[in-house]
């Protein structure tokens, strides 16, 4: 019983801790994105004011139990992503329920929140949605098998699926991670992260500034806060996970931080620099070059 | 033993006495003429019956006190018996036939040239002296030039006089050969020259011989000089081609039978080829017919030809057969020399040429009596599909035809197949079952054309998206097309009635009998007659059908047979067999649920689906190979018969017959390879590739979507959760010759290509059946490509696929079919917003969708989580990140059939549709409980089928508590479960506490709409072309590469079939011209050879 409550305290701790990393990590590319385009931009704790704003808002509208229950799904999705990482290599706070599976379960487990918020979006009734839906889940499947590939690569080099055991294999050195033990995985991995953030060039999917279009078109008030919030979680999830698979993992929050801060600078960086892709461009382009790239990096652990 | 001579007596005391009979009365000539039939078909069963049980030797009977060739010398024996038996039965049936038509009448001319025809034949078959075969020869032939003509129509006359040139010729070739022979042998008699060592010497000699069996080859139309013998099928009465087919080419196939040991080995090797040449050829011949009697006469001269061949490999074949009655394949009785029918090379012949004759002869009634002209089908009016009956007897006449089991061609096939190949005639073997596969293909064309729905166009193999807007005119067609019972009342409207049928039927009996007769010889001293259950239940529901009981208690009958039979047999199973009986027993009771909904009578559909699923169920028990392609064949025509029956499934039918039939016949070559010894690789890839096209693997795939979408809906299922494993279970059973060298390599690959294409196939459907279809395909793939692995975790995940599979797509399609039986339509973009009308089934979809993806916390993770493992360890990397994209693709379409279906804008015509009835929803609590159960906790699956492959791998994975434990990584599906629920639950309840005072449900329209109010639900759905994205970016990959194939590999065989047909201008003079060409390259090709 003891273990239990101390699992569950743990996990509490390690879920607030992401969820403030997130939304504070948000606030911040979002300034550093305004200065790109030489703006002020808004305040770095901006996505806490407009989560709370949804929450209290007078009047949430719904269309129907699926609608209801897709932030729920996302947000059960995001969660449990991170859930299954460990955040932090060595921390018992932070290994959360890393012990119930594998990456394999991590990656699968990633289409949970997508497929329950699609469904809810989809019973909007809204065409955008699911206009959304098919442009993103078009895109993913096609940046999957880049990062599908890193993956497989990244398992054959260490001869391992667990994510704990990939970290304490690339302990030791900066020169034992995988970024530069295999690199071709770690640059499969990348280009592929940059569709999985839907940054651009890869944002047509919700296409943020023209209109509203994307799974969140009917969203409002408490149901597109608790999108929100799975944003920052989800992302965090991901941070993580891309930099247990490549960057050595990290074995205190600092070096977390740090590492993560960069991943993400590093699609904010790219985002600012390119232009948008269309949705077929985009699978094409996924498709190609960095398939190839994957497929190198299988090859070499095939020799 | 009664004398032959009373034979020959009655039929002409009757012939001759007719027109006696006739003024006093045509209803008593015609009794006269019906006794004398059935007087000449009961003798030679006394006959038979004094030789075999009464132990009496065959006797050799003259006539009058002389010596032949004065008088008639007839012989008695066992052969001569059985051969007139068939023949003789075959004329009464067809006497009775020609009676009970009502135009044209059967008149009392006929009435005498048939019998006179039945006279020369019978003597054909009796006489044992070479003189008096010319006289009865002739007896026949001229009785057989005016039946012909009896029509009156220009072409019968025609067809009549070219028959005489053709016979003329033969005769006078007869006749020469016959006076050189009594000049070198000073005998006429065939059993003075046989025991004097067979015919004479030298060239002169073998120059007789050849020209007496030139004549007997001519009478029996050998392929190219044969064109007067199709002109006579096709010119004739129906009536009169059913007899020129099984009395008068049977009798004349026993001349050469009779005369065979006299010719030597340099005539009959000559025979053989002919024989094999004339098979090959008029089965590509009869394929390109448009007239359905010209069709079945080059099938008949084709089936001549086989017999022709078997006869003249008598020599090299007997041998064989003592041999193999050494190995298990083979009844004793067989044996040559001893046992049925004398054994060796005769009972198969009497297979073949028993087979031929009742089915043939029955096919030719058949048209005669729907009136079938064209192989392009029947006028509306006149369809089959109105009267069951006589679908279900054309249906049963075609497959003996074409050699399903239980009927004696099925036995023949086999016997001829394995001793062939044990002789080492491997092409003459392949020659033969190409041949069989072209004539199985034209007679079920045929078949289909007559039974298929006016608004079948007999070529569907996509979907079909009608024009914008057609809704109404659609609902129309679909509500009467889900009604088929009320339009038809059983009673045909022709004008043709069910007495009709009773020639046709008495064949059809008789077939049947034969084969179950056989069926029990073959599996005798075994506890193999479960074997013949499927053939019980046939029987059984057809009586019900008969007296018309109700469908609906046929169903729960259905279910409670298929219950006591996995009751009776499972418990005897363990391992990867009783894996498979729960899938194929358990599975199949459970999805005949849903056939309780349906209204009316559905006669056949009940007995069919029992023999399909009892059949499947005696795979897991085979112990022989024979066994196994006995249930394999029979599994493959029931199941044929239920896709025929979908509205517009003629053309996928017959797809899937032909690449079924196919398959089966490279497994049986593969068989028969084996058990001549050979295990190497060529058998390997017959049997591999048998049961691939089963399984619908890439590139064998094309006659799947069609057949599984086209089939319907409530049967559906069954093509896809049940019937698609029947291949990977004999994957299973065989995997030990195809784990050797770069199959399972191969077979991998093949696999994850497969599962790609079909998800990917399935994306851009938007016939919910057909992406239900690819889908199947895909998931098949998973299945191959995890067996491929050949280790303990690919084979787990293999097993484990085909259970899940199961559930899922079981209550998937058992929704789905709830779905399309309240909206009417199949097209997804058509329904929408479904998930408030049909709540139960979005649940079935929703949660099948999930298990199908592969999503966490549900069963299709561990699928995915062991095949990804095994890939990782086996070092198959690209296969893995291959079959990553598959899964998904997978996603995509998954999502799209759930979106377009239930979620979006609700149409009008459905807002007062209900959830589907109580009868659809029973299959998907089971695979929801099954599902949720097996997600929970997934040791109770996973460890059982540890435990059923552990006798083949061992140790790779363990366990702790719940979690599994690989050498790559752990899954500990409990927990996950306990995880999921947990961060679902919490906000869900945030949610509903929290924040439940501003919630509010709005109505359907009440969308922010970019400042544009919507029109209407048909254009605010988006559904249609749903990921066009994908299409742009990889549409290319969609070009049907393998159709085009298989268009092109068919059209070989027409073009071919085409060009020949040139050789036949309808001329009598060409016609004698390739007469003589045919006996002058068979002289120089024989002196050659000398």
């Amino acid at each position: 019983m003891n273990a239990i409550l101390t699992k569950a305290l743990y996990t509490l701790i390690s879920l607030f801790v992401i969820t403030n990393y997130g939304l504070l990590l948000g606030g911040t590319m979002a300034r550093v994105r305004a200065k790109v385009q030489g703006r002020i931009g808004q305040p770095v704790w901006q996505p806490y004011l407009d989560i709370l704003k949804n929450n209290f808002k007078r009047t949430g509208i719904y269309h129907g139990v699926m609608f209801y229950l897709g932030p729920v799904f996302r947000l059960a999705g995001g969660l449990g992503t991170y859930l299954f990482i460990p955040a932090v290599y060595g921390s018992a706070v932070f290994s959360n329920f890393s012990f119930s599976g594998d990456l394999l379960l991590v990656m699968y487990f990633i289409f949970f929140g997508q497929l329950g918020m699609a469904l809810g979006a989809g019973q909007s009734g809204h065409p955008y949605s699911p206009l959304g839906v098919s442009r993103g889940l078009a895109q993913m499947t096609a940046f999957e098998v880049p990062f599908a590939l890193a993956v497989i690569a990244v398992a054959s080099q260490h001869q391992t699926l667990s994510i704990t055991e990939l970290v304490a294999a690339q302990q030791g050195g900066i020169l034992n991670w995988v970024a530069f033990t295999n690199p071709l995985a770690m640059i499969a991995g990348m280009i592929s992260f940059l569709g999985m953030t839907m940054g651009n060039p890869f944002s047509v999917v919700i296409a943020p500034q023209e209109i509203p279009i994307g799974p969140p078109t009917e969203m409002q008030s408490s149901f597109l806060g608790m999108l929100q919030t799975n944003r920052a979680i989800f992302q965090g999830a991901k941070l993580v996970l891309f930099m247990n698979l490549f960057f050595g993992g990290a074995t205190n929050i600092v070096s977390m931080v740090v590492k993560t801060f960069l991943i993400y600078l590093y699609t904010v960086v790219v985002g600012a620099s390119f232009p948008r892709f269309r949705t077929d461009q985009s699978i094409r382009f996924f498709l190609g070059v960095p398939t190839l790239i994957g497929i190198a990096a299988v090859v070499i652990q095939m020799l | 033993m009664v004398s032959p001579m009373y034979l020959i007596a009655v039929l002409l005391g009757a012939a001759f006495l007719h027109p006696l009979f006739e003024r006093a009365g045509r209803s008593l000539a015609k009794s006269v003429v019906l006794l004398v039939l059935v007087f000449i078909a009961v003798l030679p069963v006394s006959w038979l019956a004094d030789l075999t049980w009464r132990g009496m030797v065959p006797v050799v009977f003259q006539t009058a006190g002389f010596q032949a060739p004065v008088s008639i010398s007839l012989r008695v024996g066992v052969e001569e018996a059985v051969f007139l038996i068939m023949i003789n039965a075959a004329a009464l049936f067809g006497g009775i036939y020609l009676m009970l038509r009502k135009s044209p009448k059967w008149e009392g001319k006929v009435q005498v040239l048939f019998l006179t025809m039945l006279l020369g034949v019978n003597g054909l078959v009796l006489t044992r002296d070479l003189f008096n075969m010319f006289v009865f020869l002739e007896i026949s032939s001229i009785s057989l030039y005016a039946l012909l003509a009896f029509t009156r129509s220009s072409d019968a006359y025609e067809a009549g006089f070219k028959y005489m040139v053709a016979g003329g010729i033969a005769s006078a070739l007869f006749l020469i050969g016959v006076i050189y022979l009594y000049r070198f042998t000073g005998t006429l008699n065939l059993d003075v020259m046989i025991a004097a060592g067979g015919g004479p010497g030298g060239k002169a000699g073998l120059t007789a011989l050849f020209l007496l069996a030139a004549a007997v080859l001519i009478e029996l139309k050998p392929f190219p000089a044969n064109g007067w013998g199709a002109d006579a099928y096709q010119a004739a009465d129906p009536g009169i081609s059913a007899m020129l087919s099984a009395v008068s080419a049977t009798g004349i196939f026993f001349v050469f039978y009779k005369i065979t040991p006299l010719l030597g080995a340099e005539i009959l090797r000559m025979a053989a080829i002919s024989g094999g040449i004339t098979f090959a050829f008029s089965q590509l011949l009869a394929m390109k017919q448009v007239s359905v009697r010209r069709m079945l006469g080059y099938s008949s001269i084709g089936q001549i030809g086989l017999l022709t061949a078997v006869a003249a490999l008598a020599p090299m074949l007997t041998p064989a057969f003592s041999q193999a009655a050494g190995g298990s394949s083979l009844p004793g009785g067989l044996v040559a020399g001893s046992g049925f029918l004398g054994g060796g090379v005769f009972p198969l012949l009497v297979l073949l040429a028993g087979n031929h004759l009742f089915s043939k002869a029955g096919l030719f009634w058949m048209s005669g009596i729907t009136g079938s002209v064209d192989t392009g089908g029947l006028p509306e009016r006149a369809s089959l599909r109105r009267s069951p009956a006589a679908a279900g007897l054309q249906g049963l006449l075609t497959a003996a035809l074409a050699g399903f089991p239980p009927f004696p061609a099925f036995w023949a096939k086999w016997l001829l197949i394995m001793m062939l190949v044990s002789t080492g005639s491997y092409f003459l073997s392949a020659v033969i079952l190409l041949g069989s596969l072209i004539e199985a293909w034209y007679l079920f064309r045929w078949f289909l054309n007559c039974v298929k729905k006016p608004q079948d166009s007999g070529n569907v193999h996509d979907e079909e998206i009608p024009d914008d807007f057609a809704a109404m005119e659609m609902d129309q067609e679909m509500s009467q097309e889900l009604r088929p019972d009320l339009k038809s009342g059983g009673v045909p409207v022709s004008g043709w009635g069910f007495i009709t049928l009773f020639a046709p039927l008495m064949h059809g009996l008789i077939l049947a009998a034969a084969g179950t007769v056989l069926a029990f010889m073959f599996f005798a001293g075994t506890p193999g007659f479960a074997l013949l259950l499927p053939l019980a239940a046939l029987a059984l529901f057809t009586l019900l059908d008969s007296v018309r009981v109700p469908f609906k208690l046929q169903v729960f009958l259905g279910i409670a047979v298929t219950a006591a039979y996995g009751l009776m047999l499972l418990p005897g199973l363990v391992g990867i067999r009783l894996v498979f009986g729960l899938i194929f027993i358990a599975g199949s009771a459970v999805q005949m649920v849903p056939l309780v909904n349906r209204k009316g009578r559905h006669p056949g559909l009940m007995g069919m689906l029992t023999a399909l699923v009892f059949s499947l169920g005696n795979l897991l028990f085979f112990r022989t190979s024979l066994e196994f392609f006995f249930s394999w064949e029979l599994m493959t025509v029931t199941s044929f018969f239920l896709v025929s029956r979908g509205n517009k499934a003629s053309g996928a039918a017959l797809r899937y017959l032909v690449f079924s039939l196919g398959g089966a016949f490279m497994i049986l070559a593969g068989l028969a390879l084996s058990s001549s010894g050979m295990n190497g690789g060529i058998t390997a890839v017959l049997m591999g590739l048998g049961f691939l096209v089963k399984m619908g693997a890439l590139g064998l795939h094309i006659w799947l979507p069609g057949s599984y979408a086209e089939t319907d809906d409530d049967l559906s299922t069954f093509f896809s959760s049940v019937l698609s494993k029947a291949g990977l279970f004999m994957l299973f059973m065989t995997a030990g010759l195809l784990a050797q060298a770069s199959f399972a390599s191969v077979l991998g690959w093949i696999g994850v290509l497969t599962a790609f294409a079909g998800a990917f196939l399935a994306l851009f459907k938007e016939d919910i059946k057909y992406t239900l279809a690819y889908s199947s395909m895909g998931q098949v793939g998973y299945m191959l490509l995890s067996f491929a692995l050949m280790s303990q975790l690919g084979w787990m995940n293999s097993l484990y696929l085909a259970v899940t599979h199961l559930l899922f797509k079981g209550m998937m399609f058992a929704a789905i079919a709830g779905v399309i039986y309240r909206t009417k339509t199949r097209m997804m973009y058509q329904m929408g917003g479904l998930i408030s009308r049909m709540p139960i089934s979005f649940f079935t979809v929703l949660i099948g969708i999930i298990a199908l993806s592969g999503v966490p916390p549900l069963v299709g993770f561990g699928a995915k989580w062991m095949l990804y493992t095994a890939l990782i360890e086996k070092g198959w990397y690209l296969q893995a990140g291959i079959a990553m994209f598959a899964s998904g693709v997978a996603f995509l379409y998954l999502f799209r059939l759930i979106h377009v279906i239930f979620l979006g804008q609700l149409k009008d015509e459905h807002r007062e549709v209900k959830e589907a009835p109580l009868w659809f929803l029973v299959p998907q609590f089971v695979g929801i409980i099954g599902i949720m159960l097996f997600s929970m906790f997934p040791d109770i699956i996973l460890k059982p089928l540890q435990t059923a492959v552990a006798p083949f791998f061992s140790g790779d994975i363990f366990w702790e508590g719940y979690t599994v434990i690989s050498t790559l990584g752990y899954w500990n599906g409990n927990v996950v479960m306990y995880v999921t629920m947990g961060v679902f639950l919490v906000p869900l309840a945030w949610l509903l506490t929290v924040q439940r005072r501003h919630t509010q449900k709005v109505g359907q329209f009440n969308i922010v709409y970019a400042a544009e109010r919507p029109y209407r639900p048909e254009t605010t759905h988006f559904g249609y072309n749903f990921f066009s994205p994908y299409r742009k970016a990889l549409g290319f990959l969609l070009q049907p590469a393998a159709a085009r194939f298989w268009y092109w590999v068919g059209s070989i065989a027409e073009v071919a079939g085409a060009s020949i047909r040139k050789l036949y201008s309808g001329n009598v003079q060409t016609y004698s011209l390739w007469i003589v060409l045919y006996v002058s390259i068979f002289l120089l090709l024989l002196q050659g050879g000398v």
